[in-house]
């Protein structure tokens, strides 16, 4: 049962960074179809749900780890922040029209604090502070 | 190579960051150039197909050399490397990931002469052959199952 949990887990983890690497690539300018994104937008949110609710029950079914660790709360933490920042640049590449549309700076910068929460998230969950 | 649902020795922590960050990135780049190579395929673009390229040889090759310089760093911490029969999962993950190094390179070298033979042609995109293109795509979304099953084994570690 853990070992399905912790591969479905690191499984969204994937699917999570495969969204980001695509919105990464938008932000540096390349023309990804609008067809394509949805794809991309749907794993992300797949990624997020599936690292939180898997993540939770990792927490309660491993001896030792309880949801109250301090590691597991900086990462609930984490994944409530990351969500917001990490759909704005899809969302303004949408409504831009899709290929070839300039996103504001405002929008960029908020996908580069996505990145960095994202890769927070992963160093907390192998480093584990204070478990 | 211990798994994420452990506590481990803190000395191992970057190469596991490493590792992991290495397979993510993996995972990713190779889905979007897939996806850039399979949209050229269909419509013979040019900028796809270079889009392809740059996701291959920014993302894709770097995160791969990543994913397996850690991978060696921490066998070598875990005592894997001195092993004469290390465990089927780490076989699975080196068979996983050398397999899917050679298809990353002959899809980076059927995109890359694809793309040259179009300059040849004076960047005509009709001129783009879609079953070159295609067939490099296809090649990436083997590479992500063998990534997947390598992910699989990682976490599960099956004897």
């Amino acid at each position: 049962m853990t070992d399905a949990l912790l591969f479905l887990h690191v499984l969204s983890a994937a699917a999570l960074v495969t969204g980001l690497v695509a919105f990464t690539a938008i932000a540096y300018g390349a023309s990804v179809e609008l067809s394509a994104l949805r794809v991309y937008v749907t794993l992300w949110h797949i990624g997020l749900v599936g690292v939180f609710l898997l993540g939770i029950a990792l927490a309660i079914d491993i001896d030792g780890y309880d949801i109250w660790d301090a590691w597991v709360l900086i990462a609930i933490a984490l994944w409530l922040t990351v969500g917001a920042f990490g759909e704005r640049l899809p969302g303004a590449y949408k409504d831009a029209g899709g290929p070839g549309a300039t996103l504001p700076a405002a929008v960029v910068r908020s996908h580069w604090i996505a990145v960095v929460i994202v890769l927070l998230m992963l160093a907390d969950m192998i480093v584990k502070p204070w478990a | 190579m211990i798994g994420f649902g452990t506590i481990r020795p803190g000395e191992w922590d970057i190469p596991l960051f490493l590792h992991v960050l290495g397979a993510f990135v993996l995972i990713g780049s190779a889905a979007l150039a897939a996806t850039f190579l399979f949209a050229a395929a269909r419509d013979g673009s040019t900028s796809n197909l270079r889009l392809a390229l740059r996701t291959l040889t920014i993302g894709v090759i770097p995160a791969w050399i990543v994913l397996r310089v850690a991978a060696e760093w921490i066998a070598d911490k875990e005592g894997f490397a001195d092993l004469d029969e290390p465990p089927s999962w780490i076989n699975i993950g080196y068979i996983a990931s050398e397999l899917g190094f050679l298809l990353i390179i002959v899809s980076s070298l059927l995109a890359w002469f694809t793309l040259r033979r179009v300059r040849a042609d004076d960047g005509d995109a009709e001129a783009a052959p879609s079953s070159a293109v295609r067939a490099a795509a296809i090649l990436l979304a083997v590479v992500l199952v063998l990534q997947v099953v390598a992910l699989w084994a990682m976490t599960t570690k099956p004897t």
